[in-house]
């Protein structure tokens, strides 16, 4: 009783401060989400919606992981239908997609069920709770000697609504283009490694475009494909031949529009190769969110 | 179930509180169905694997006493063809038709993998948790009766225990039927001295598991994950670590098999004795696994002629043994050459005793200093092949130790969280300093030695310690999988 008690105490003395990068994407309830993984959960920020979209239902919260916890699964589609179960106006819906949200290990398909149940959306049981208690004691980790001592990273700020901003420049520190070049070389091996290990999956496409039908009738749906450096884009779209017309022809067929950002890459600045630095997140959300208000608009007169 | 688990917290005390207050005679049973469900609670199905073992070695055991020679044999050869055809089915199948398959690909003859014996998926096989522990034990019963060492036992429920005994049943330590089974049929009452000196061994364990262990594995499989984004001293610390997880982990499941069997009166063997203390390969390999090596001695190498015949013979047995150290880990050849670079360098250290004697002589090294530089030398030696242990294959192991070896900066870190490694380090101090002064079977006297009012403070700091400094992973032990 001792231990459980002690337990208890320091998972609560936690919970009052940093947990970790993914926490906060689990402490509230949300009017509109950001759907992905790691491309949209660093590179749109919802405070950027809420300032250009005024009249949509809020808090926007970005929903997105990385792909190997927010793959399209039956696992996330659950999530986020609870995350949304009490908003009372229609929503705003962003599901950003790359080949990597479509991928999973070679030969899974038939024990992906089991996979997915235990990534943190697999885990966590109540997605919206501020203290979550389930998400500490479910996928919390590190030591929790964390709850006195508190290791944020240099560059990265976890906002309330989800959003991991990656920052270039800090008080101590600077990301230098020598290292973002030295990191983008890692994201080419990793992504070279993952043709060979990952295949894409018939049943995340399946879950994608359920994860669209249902969303369709809860706002409005927007997928979209983040800029990232060039020859990245150029590699996914060498792996992955036709993938635009593949998800442009998807989204034609459940009437939903599909704003591709992926051959405007060089607008943008990453970090790695793959995901925005905090000022290119904020400028394309703001690009996004102009795209989103208009398409509103036009189809609005069109009604 | 795990030790480290929310159910085994629950499962324990029902279990021991259920022992002591049922009667003697029922207390075999109370502890075969503990013992099942335990089993059960992580894999339903395969139960029955164990379970067929069970049959097949009671049946076998029963009968050869009193059979004629010939079908002596025939029994003996019934539990070793059912336990190993077991074990091969379900652990190295797989193994050996990849192998096949590769070695027939090298010489041009290309088999698809639908080929490859039907359409069946080798690699889909579920390995049972603990098969190569329970199979050894359960074979060197029915090898003990045939060369006539034991009587067989006639209680089918104390031998189903004796297979399945849930403190050792998934990790060993292996124990032997003429040490177990006697055990198992003592009357036990109740001895608090031996319940408390139980229940320490049990919180040392888990300790060494989610402080010591896991947080060693956090940085381990780091350095192993990507070898080839990162050199040098980030590499060299991601193989010491290793070595220290492999062993605290594996240490951590003895000690609590080993309090756990204690608090109900069965003294366990040990599996380690302090085996970073070693003086040589050969000394390291008396220490360490005690239980498997003894048992591949006792029935692999000295029926094989042991080190009795000549130098060549001698060479060749000890490849064997190790070939199977390695084979029994593992249905992998990373495995199989972790096991025979310590066959080899065991050779080795043979052969140039005499040599390296006339050396330390003529050097005049004190023998304080040739074991310090025997000590360095073994676990550096470990700590290098246990590279081949932990990678996926051969060549990841290779590209380890190659960039382990390019050395061109200081950055150590590459979690970035230098507190964790000061941590790690002072951790690895810590439990060596423990073991060196008080073994690894008598740690309890750490608590019981001390003063009332000391005790209650250790107690109330650990629990501290477990709830604040303990990796909150649930990891299974790495001893599971085999």
């Amino acid at each position: 009783m001792g231990f459980i008690g002690l337990y208890c105490f320091f998972v609560d003395k936690l919970s009052k401060g940093h947990v970790d990068e993914y926490y906060n994407k689990f402490t509230q309830e949300a009017g509109g989400l950001i759907i992905g993984i790691s491309r949209a959960n660093i590179g749109i920020s919802p405070y950027v919606i809420e300032e250009e979209l005024i009249n949509i239902e809020k808090p926007i919260i970005n929903f997105a992981i990385n792909s190997y916890q927010s793959g399209f699964s039956e696992v996330y589609f659950n999530a986020i239908r609870e995350k949304i179960k009490n908003r009372t106006n229609k929503g705003i819906f962003i599901i950003s997609i790359n080949p990597g949200n479509f991928s999973a290990f070679s030969n899974i398909d038939d024990d992906i069920l089991t996979t997915d149940s235990n990534t943190i959306l697999g885990k966590t049981k109540n997605v919206a709770s501020n203290p979550n208690y389930n998400y500490i004691i479910n996928n919390y980790s590190e030591p929790l000697y964390n709850a006195f001592y508190s290791r944020k990273p240099e560059h990265q700020i976890s906002h309330n609504n989800g959003w991991n901003e990656i920052i270039l420049y800090t008080e101590h520190d600077t990301i230098t283009n020598n290292t973002i070049k030295y990191w983008k070389s890692l994201t080419i091996k990793r992504n070279i490694k993952r043709v060979n290990t990952d295949e894409k999956s018939q049943y995340r496409i399946d879950s994608f475009i359920k994860l669209i039908k249902f969303l369709k009738e809860e706002g409005h749906v927007f997928v979209i494909r983040i800029p990232a450096d060039t020859d990245i884009i150029k590699f996914e779209n060498d792996v992955w031949q036709g993938f635009d017309k593949e998800f442009d022809s998807i989204t034609k067929k459940y009437n939903v529009p599909y704003f591709n950002y992926s051959n405007k890459s060089d607008e943008y600045k990453t970090y790695d190769g793959s995901h925005l630095e905090s000022e290119s997140a904020k400028k394309f959300t703001k690009q996004l969110s102009l795209d989103i208000k208009n398409y509103l608009k036009a189809k609005k007169y069109k009604n | 179930m795990l030790f480290n688990s929310f159910e085994f917290l629950l499962f324990f005390p029902i279990i021991l509180i259920g022992f002591y207050a049922i009667p003697h005679k029922y207390r075999w049973l109370w502890l075969l169905l503990g013992s099942y469900y335990f089993y059960m609670a992580h894999e339903f199905e395969l139960v029955i694997l164990l379970f067929i073992s069970t049959c097949v070695d009671y049946f076998c055991g029963l009968r050869m006493p009193t059979a004629s020679k010939k079908n002596k044999i025939f029994y003996l050869l019934l539990s070793i063809f059912v336990n190993l055809g077991i074990l091969f089915s379900f652990k190295y199948l797989s193994f050996f038709t990849s192998s096949i398959q590769g070695l027939l690909g090298f010489f041009g003859i290309v088999i698809s993998e639908t080929e490859n014996l039907g359409s069946y998926n080798f690699n889909q096989i579920l390995i049972p948790v603990g098969i190569s522990f329970y199979t050894f034990q359960t074979l060197s019963y029915t090898i003990d009766i045939y060369r006539g060492k034991i009587e067989p036992e006639k209680h089918f429920g104390v031998f189903a225990l004796y297979v399945s005994f849930f403190p050792q049943l998934v990790a060993g330590p292996i124990e032997r039927a003429s040490r177990l089974i006697p055990q198992l049929k003592k009357k036990v009452d109740i001895n608090l001295s031996n319940i408390k000196k139980g229940l320490i061994m049990m919180a040392w364990g888990f300790f060494l598991k989610v402080v010591v262990a896991d947080r060693l594995g956090v940085y381990a499989d780091a350095a192993f994950s990507d070898p080839e984004y990162s050199h040098g001293l980030p590499l060299f610390i991601g193989a010491l670590f290793f070595a220290g997880q492999i062993y605290y982990d594996f240490s951590a499941y003895t000690s609590i098999a080993i309090g756990a069997a204690k608090t109900m009166g069965v003294d366990l063997m040990q599996n380690f004795n302090r085996p970073f203390f070693a003086t040589s390969i050969t000394d390291l390999w008396k220490r360490w696994h005690i239980s498997l090596v003894e048992w591949l001695r006792d029935y692999l190498f000295i029926p094989l002629g042991g080190s009795k015949g000549s130098k060549l013979k001698t060479i060749r047995n000890v490849f064997i043994l190790f070939f199977a150290v390695g084979l029994w880990h593992g249905a992998s050849w990373t495995f199989i050459v972790w096991g025979l670079l310590n066959g080899a360098i065991l050779i080795l250290e043979n052969i140039t005793s005499s040599l390296r004697m006339r050396v330390f002589k003529l050097l005049q090294l004190k023998q304080g200093a040739i074991n310090f530089l025997a000590r360095l030398f073994g676990v550096s030696y470990l700590l290098m092949t246990l590279i081949f242990f932990r990678s996926p294959s051969i060549n990841h192991a290779i590209l380890y130790i190659k960039q382990m070896f390019n050395i061109t900066g200081l950055h150590v870190n590459i979690l970035n969280n230098y507190f964790e490694l000061v941590l790690c380090f002072i951790l690895i101090v810590l439990v060596q300093t423990i073991h060196y002064f008080k073994g690894n079977d008598k740690v309890y006297e750490l608590v019981t030695q001390r003063p009332k009012y000391i005790r209650y403070t250790m107690y109330t700091a650990y629990a501290f310690i477990i709830v604040l400094f303990a990796i909150n992973r649930q990891n299974t032990f790495i001893y599971f999988q085999f």
